[in-house]
């Protein structure tokens, strides 16, 4: 994280107020770039097109400059104050993300293939006894067809974008288990898997564990219900994965980004209060997953 | 000799949906009858905790110990009904060890009597789990060989029974610490 001062609200609100003027001249300036490019390609010459392409340019360059700025100076600020107040030793890097490995190595049991892996909002830290990474991912899908005249086209599609959450308990779990919410195309079919007594759970999770009694275990009424309840809030579908060595992922394709600034038309008490809402809703699943006795092996310890 | 074909195609095809449907009923039967022994190894655990734990206690649990040896009897292969006439009796001599436990404040102190009950906690979630897996087989059996067309070969298959749940079984098995 940059050692940056700590600034008061007001200060925060008056460098939020500049970025938006920052960001409203960027807007104007890349909309009469447009509109002149388009002018100037089409009635007024090949001189006024350039120039109107230079104006566009100039124009995205002021918003992107005014956002990341933004970003930079106030959301960071908040951010982590935000997380200070909920999490010991935590890091934040708002550019960075969870480790490739991660993606790579945790079949989470997604239906489609990953190829490239971008990401912010890297978090890292502790909350009441459990280690926590968390980052905004996004996995994307390569694809190349070729066109009738024998050309060769790549074609990037955005197939996960949301929370990747990785908790760690320090304690050994009773089983390893995977939960893959399932298409709504296929779910009313229900094939395959482990079938629990929810018709409900069984037509939105597919169910995958090393034996069915494990999975029962581990997938009491009261963690199935808290699930449902967790992946009707997160608006998206969600994936599960509990390792046996004591980590559970828990990633959700929301489509939404933590921690983003909007449009900037905010003040910094709205804004923390958002951020606040977000970091609330990863320690509610810590908080239900910490409860859950029975995802636990009592018969080892990770620590001493 | 095209109606002899489409006579053969369609026999074929009802012959392979027969065979399918009643290897279905026996996979099911398989699985109740593994989640049937997944019950009686959860009792077996939670016999074994209970034993260890009166073991533990000597003097105090003279009574529990007695009815567990005389009264409750567990042998590989017990029915349904057999494995819910231990589990109740289970249930009453843990109450009993309860209700003895909260006399005697120098054995609820004890760490290993502690620990015992913490593993005895944890053979009534794994039966708790086995009892929900054997239930769901069960459904599933039931529903298979109930529903239309597949009932037609269901024969003599009779439905089979849940492994119910007292409703106060999980107040006795509670442990306070």
């Amino acid at each position: 994280m940059a050692a940056n001062t700590k600034l008061s609200d007001e200060e925060l609100n008056r460098i939020l107020a500049e970025k938006r003027s920052a960001l409203r001249k960027g807007i104007f300036i890349a909309v009469g770039g447009g509109i002149v490019t388009l002018l100037g390609f089409l009635y007024l010459g090949m001189f006024a097109g350039l120039c109107g392409i230079a104006l566009l340019i100039w124009g995205i360059i002021k918003i992107t400059s005014a956002t990341r700025g933004a970003k930079n100076a106030v959301g960071v600020q908040i951010v982590t104050a935000a997380l200070q107040e909920v999490f010991d030793e935590v890091e934040y890097l708002p550019h960075s993300h969870l480790d490739e490995s991660v993606v790579y190595n945790t079949d989470m049991g997604f239906p489609f293939d990953v190829d490239k892996i971008t990401g912010s909002d890297y978090v890292r830290g502790n909350y009441r006894g459990a280690e926590i990474e968390m980052s905004d991912m996004r996995l994307i899908n390569i694809t190349y067809t070729t066109d009738s005249k024998g050309r060769s086209h790549r074609q990037e599609t955005t197939v996960f974008e949301g929370l990747w959450l990785i908790c760690d308990f320090g304690k050994a779990l009773s089983a390893d288990l995977r939960l893959s919410e399932r298409s709504a195309l296929f779910g009313k079919l229900a094939i395959g898997g482990i079938k629990t007594e929810s018709e409900a759970f069984n037509q939105r999770f597919h169910i995958q564990s090393q034996s069915q009694h494990d999975a029962f275990y581990i997938l009491t009424p009261h963690m199935m219900e808290y699930i449902l309840s967790m992946d009707a809030k997160g608006g998206g579908d969600t994936y599960m994965r509990f390792l046996k060595e004591g980590k559970v992922h828990i990633a959700i394709n929301s489509g939404r980004n933590a921690f983003e600034m909007g449009s900037l038309n905010t003040d910094v008490a709205a804004l923390r209060q958002k951020f606040v809402g977000e970091i609330r809703y990863v320690t509610d699943i810590i908080d239900e997953l910490r409860l859950v006795d029975t995802l636990y092996d009592g018969s080892s310890s990770k620590t001493e | 000799m095209e109606i002899l074909w489409i006579v053969f195609i369609l026999v074929a095809i009802v012959a392979i949906w027969a065979i399918g449907t009643v290897n279905g009923f026996k996979r099911k039967e398989i699985k109740v009858e593994e989640a049937r022994s997944g019950i009686e190894v959860a009792l077996t655990k939670r016999y074994d905790m209970l034993t260890k734990l009166m073991d533990t206690a000597k003097g105090y649990m003279t009574h529990e110990k007695d009815t567990m040896e005389t009264v409750i009897k567990m042998r590989r292969g017990m029915s349904v009904d057999e494995l819910q006439q231990a589990s109740k009796q289970m249930d009453a001599v843990a109450s009993s060890i309860q209700v003895t436990a909260e006399a005697y404040p120098e054995l609820r102190s004890s760490e290993v009597f502690n620990q015992l009950q913490r593993g005895i906690w944890d053979a009534e979630e794994h039966l708790q789990a086995a009892r929900r897996v054997y239930n769901a087989n069960v459904s599933a059996y039931n529903t298979a060989i109930a529903m239309a067309p597949a009932s037609l070969l269901a024969g003599g298959r009779q439905s089979m029974a849940f492994f119910e749940a007292e409703a106060h079984k999980r107040e006795d098995v509670k442990i306070s610490f």
